[in-house]
């Protein structure tokens, strides 16, 4: 029987790759999506029609009794999860100076609260005997975790918990789950990017080149297939991570640079 | 030398050092059955290396032995070019070999510091240069790519194995100053691994016990050590980084 995974935020941009690589490689996924429903149902029948396993699903991560609704029908349906690829993020600009605190808490609930309760929602669900190392957790973080720079302040404030949450995770769920992360650099437009900017600034890293979002997916699928790795966070982002800058990437371009907050 | 671009179909070719037993040769074989040819390094094991490169050339069809001891500069600057000159070319370099000897602050030694920091430092830098310098002489598009094999317990120090363990410290910081430094035409990543095998400072009922007490039940398989050095070398957007496969056991004291 085919493996199942669950990726958040499976619609579009590096969800739906991962969604594309798992399934190809021929795991059973579960996409979830909030509002990006004509998206991931266009992704569905695309994998669909190609023989490959795939289902969608709705939810607010914001909303605990929805993740716990998510989990819940997965498992009915098919059975405790082999793989969570935490990878839905909210992503919004603001500063250490004058954050909105709501803002802050609503960011800090998807991309913090959302993982630490759905792994622990699987963790819940598989037997204590499960001690295969076949089962796993993947948190997509961001290159920036370990290459500071201020901008997108309380974005980065969650995933630097997020960052720290692999190892105590890690040690708190083996031997059923290994927990890991992935740290990719700049792989899409983002934020108040244009394309212009972007292909400037995604070449802003030791390879000169931008990320192939496909080699990010297959990071995540080795990680998730290998089972004596757990604790660990894994950067995918071209050696981005090396290259410090005084802010985020995509104001270090000159046309957002002058317009940059 | 001619500056054209390499031909696609051009046989990938990776040099091994320690490549003749335990783990390099598990990452030798794993290459050679994903279609690499395979440059084993070895210093003393010339039976143990005769049976890696018979065993990968079953599976890659090209194999060849090189012999050097790695503590010796002018050994080290003659290996790659033996290399090239056996395959005319090479893409990839994976520095296995490991001087391994016990010491801790109470026993150390310049001379066991020295002779730790040459083999498992010195040596990797040298063939690193070196490749990224025959690189240059492919083509404006070759690239090239090299693995170091680290040690989970740069993660989570003990005291025993003092001047190995400065060793591969050592070779971690190389690790991500030879990433900037030869990149982009190079990629750069560490691998490291946890109680993989017994040895010879470790009896097999020893290794057992310790190895259950990783968090996962086990540390690390030397087939999943393998695998890990075949998807650093084949993952195009990794650089500048350490992937560590030890069954989690740098989540735990060893101290």
């Amino acid at each position: 029987m085919a493996k199942t995974v669950l990726i958040t935020g499976g619609a579009q941009r590096l969800g739906a790759m991962l969604c594309r690589s798992f399934a190809t490689a021929g795991w059973s996924v579960w996409c979830h999506y909030q509002r990006s429903g004509a998206a991931a149902e266009a992704l569905r029948a695309s994998l669909g029609q190609q023989g490959l396993l795939i289902r969608t699903v709705q939810a607010d991560l914001a909303i605990d009794a929805q993740r716990q609704q998510m989990m819940a029908q997965i498992v009915a349906q098919t059975g405790p999860l082999h793989c969570l690829v935490n990878n839905a993020s909210s992503f919004e600009p603001d500063t250490a100076r004058d954050f909105d605190i709501d803002a802050a808490r609503q960011q800090l609930e998807v991309n913090l609260l959302a993982p630490m309760a759905l792994t622990a929602a699987m963790a819940q669900s598989i037997p204590a005997s499960d001690t295969t190392g076949e089962r796993s957790v993947i948190h997509v973080l961001d290159q920036k975790v370990f290459n500071l720079n201020p901008d997108y302040f309380s974005y980065t404030t969650s995933k630097l918990a997020l960052e720290r949450l692999v190892a105590l995770q890690a040690q708190a769920l083996a031997p059923q789950l290994r927990v890991c992360g992935v740290a990719p650099g700049l792989m899409f437009v983002s934020g108040p990017q244009t394309k212009a900017n972007f292909d400037k600034a995604s070449r802003i890293n030791l390879l000169r080149r931008p990320i192939n979002p496909a080699q990010v997916a297959q990071s995540c699928l080795f990680l998730a297939n290998n089972p004596c790795i757990t604790g660990i966070t894994l950067t995918v982002d071209n050696g981005q991570h090396l290259l410090p800058l005084p802010r985020d990437v995509m104001f270090m371009v000159d046309p957002l640079q002058k317009d940059g907050a | 030398m001619s500056s054209t671009s390499p031909p696609a179909t051009r046989q990938r070719t990776v040099l091994i050092t320690g490549a003749a037993k335990r783990l390099g040769r598990e990452i030798a074989l794993t290459l050679a059955k994903e279609g690499w040819r395979v440059a084993v390094h070895y210093r003393d094991s010339v039976e143990e290396a005769a049976k890696t490169v018979a065993d990968c050339k079953k599976l890659a069809g090209a194999c060849a032995s090189f012999r050097a001891n790695l503590a010796s500069e002018t050994a080290v600057r003659n290996l790659l070019p033996t290399v090239i000159e056996e395959f005319g070319h090479v893409d990839a370099l994976v520095n296995s070999a490991s001087t391994f000897e016990h010491d801790t602050a109470a026993t150390f030694t310049f001379a066991a510091l020295e002779k730790h920091v040459r083999s498992n430092a010195g040596a990797a830098i040298l063939l690193s240069h070196a490749l990224f310098e025959h690189l240059q002489t492919q083509g404006d598009e070759a690239r090239g790519v090299i693995v170091n094999l680290l040690d989970q317990k740069l993660w989570n120090p003990s005291p025993d194995f003092m001047s190995y363990t400065l060793s591969k410290a050592a070779l971690e910081a190389a690790n991500t100053m030879l990433a900037i430094q030869l990149a982009p035409r190079m990629r750069v990543v560490g691998v490291a691994p946890g109680l993989t095998l017994a040895s010879h400072l470790l009896r097999p009922e020893k290794f057992d016990s310790l190895n259950k007490l990783s968090p996962l039940g086990h540390a690390s398989t030397a087939a999943d050590v393998a695998a890990t050095v075949a998807f650093a070398l084949n993952n195009k957007s990794i650089t500048g980084t350490t992937l560590l496969v030890d069954g989690g056991q740098h989540l735990v004291s060893a101290a």
